[in-house]
């Protein structure tokens, strides 16, 4: 049986050109691994009739599905929920600072007290550059200074609806 | 009539019985996010607390303190800039203060003696607890390299140098036109330092700067 799985945000449009991981879940067996393409969609060949999928991409929040596959249905969509924290943080790394008190008091109610902020360098194999807790984070974000720009989160974990963990590298080619 | 009633009592009972709890589910959603969360922290701080660190992790460092080097330029035109309010500058010049390794190092940012130190920036990083410092006014630097890499001085401590170019506005002509270029050394360092996350602190490997040659 083959099943696609396009990775869509609620808003119905595919999540392209981003990466997608889909982790596919078997009894007693480690997890497979694979990615999707660059339009979103995942091709799965399997003789179950139930699969368990986590699905994880930037700026979106991981999620676990699960699906009763019908020989009829060989399509279907996945929606996953928008991480607004992720996409607003990129955000403020882009934009001017005007009002630099509301920016800090709005990424203080985003980020968990203990939460863990680390740089890394390189796309393939990154290393980690630098680690920020919470204070040196948004004071680093809320100065205007080039080497925060233009961040890119690559992945992040929640805690009471708080950022807790959070991975980023900066694009140096749009500095 | 009253046996209709009975099997849709019967039929409701059924669905609150069998109905999947709401509770339950969030209760197991919580706990697999915090158990991600614990682990991710975990390996997160076993790369920055490691006892020695690999060439990779070093590169890493030096590629770090190149843009610490660029922080530091942009924090000395923000604590230039006299339109932004003391509020805004005193953070900055705690920012600059954590670039280095101490607020003790001789930072001589000057191009042919163009600076007498008396400068609000100059004051103001003073205050902020800089005790060997003097700055150009206008300062520019630019061209950071990797100098001599970072190399193992002790269990705790790995330091290199930076080279880079700096000019100054040239005040004398009032053109907006730079002082010829000149080369400097800045050493750097990596060494642990203590972060607090939350209620808990721990020392991490940090990259910071120190003097200027």
């Amino acid at each position: 049986m083959q099943k696609s799985y396009p990775g869509i945000n609620p808003s119905k449009e595919p999540i392209t050109n981003n990466t997608i991981e889909v982790r596919l879940l078997l009894d007693g067996e480690s997890p497979v691994t694979g990615l999707c393409d660059a339009k979103g969609s995942f091709r799965l060949k399997t003789d179950k009739s139930l699969v368990r999928l986590v699905i994880s991409t930037p700026y979106y929040r991981s999620d676990t599905i699960v699906r009763i596959l019908k020989k009829l249905n060989q399509e279907e969509i996945v929606s996953l929920h928008a991480n607004d924290y992720a996409l607003m943080i990129h955000y403020f790394s882009t934009m001017k600072v005007d009002d630099w008190v509301e920016r800090r008091n709005r990424l203080d109610k985003m980020i968990d007290d203990a939460a863990m902020i680390y740089q890394v360098l390189g796309e393939k194999n990154p290393v980690g550059m630098e680690l920020f807790n919470k204070q040196q984070f948004i004071d680093k974000l809320t100065v205007p200074s080039g080497s925060l720009r233009n961040i890119e989160i690559l992945d992040s974990k929640f805690r009471d609806e708080k950022i807790s963990v959070l991975r980023f590298r900066v694009n140096e080619k749009d500095k | 009539m009253r046996r209709l009633l009975n099997i849709s009592a019967l039929v409701l009972i059924y669905f609150i019985f069998t109905a999947k709890s709401c509770d339950g589910d969030d209760q197991f959603r919580a706990a697999e996010e915090q158990a991600g969360v614990n682990s991710a922290k975990d390996s997160i701080a076993a790369v920055f607390t490691s006892d020695t660190l690999s060439n990779q992790a070093l590169r890493a460092f030096e590629a770090t303190a190149r843009l610490k080097m660029f922080d530091f330029r942009d924090y000395l035109n923000l604590l230039s800039d006299t339109a932004t309010s003391d509020v805004f500058h005193a953070k900055v010049a705690g920012m600059t203060g954590e670039l280095f390794i101490s607020r003790e190092v001789r930072l001589d940012l000057t191009c042919s003696g163009a600076a007498n130190g008396n400068d609000n920036l100059n004051k103001t990083l003073k205050k902020s607890g800089f005790k060997h410092i003097i700055i150009s006014p206008g300062v520019v630097f630019d061209s950071v390299t990797v100098n001599s890499p970072l190399q193992k001085v002790s269990d705790s401590l790995y330091s290199g140098t930076l080279k880079f170019r700096l000019q100054c506005e040239d005040l004398n002509r009032r053109t907006g036109k730079l002082t010829p270029d000149v080369f400097r050394v800045i050493d750097i360092f990596v060494a642990k330092r203590e972060n607090i996350f939350g209620t808990k602190s721990i020392k991490v490997w940090t990259i910071l700067l120190g003097d200027v040659h």
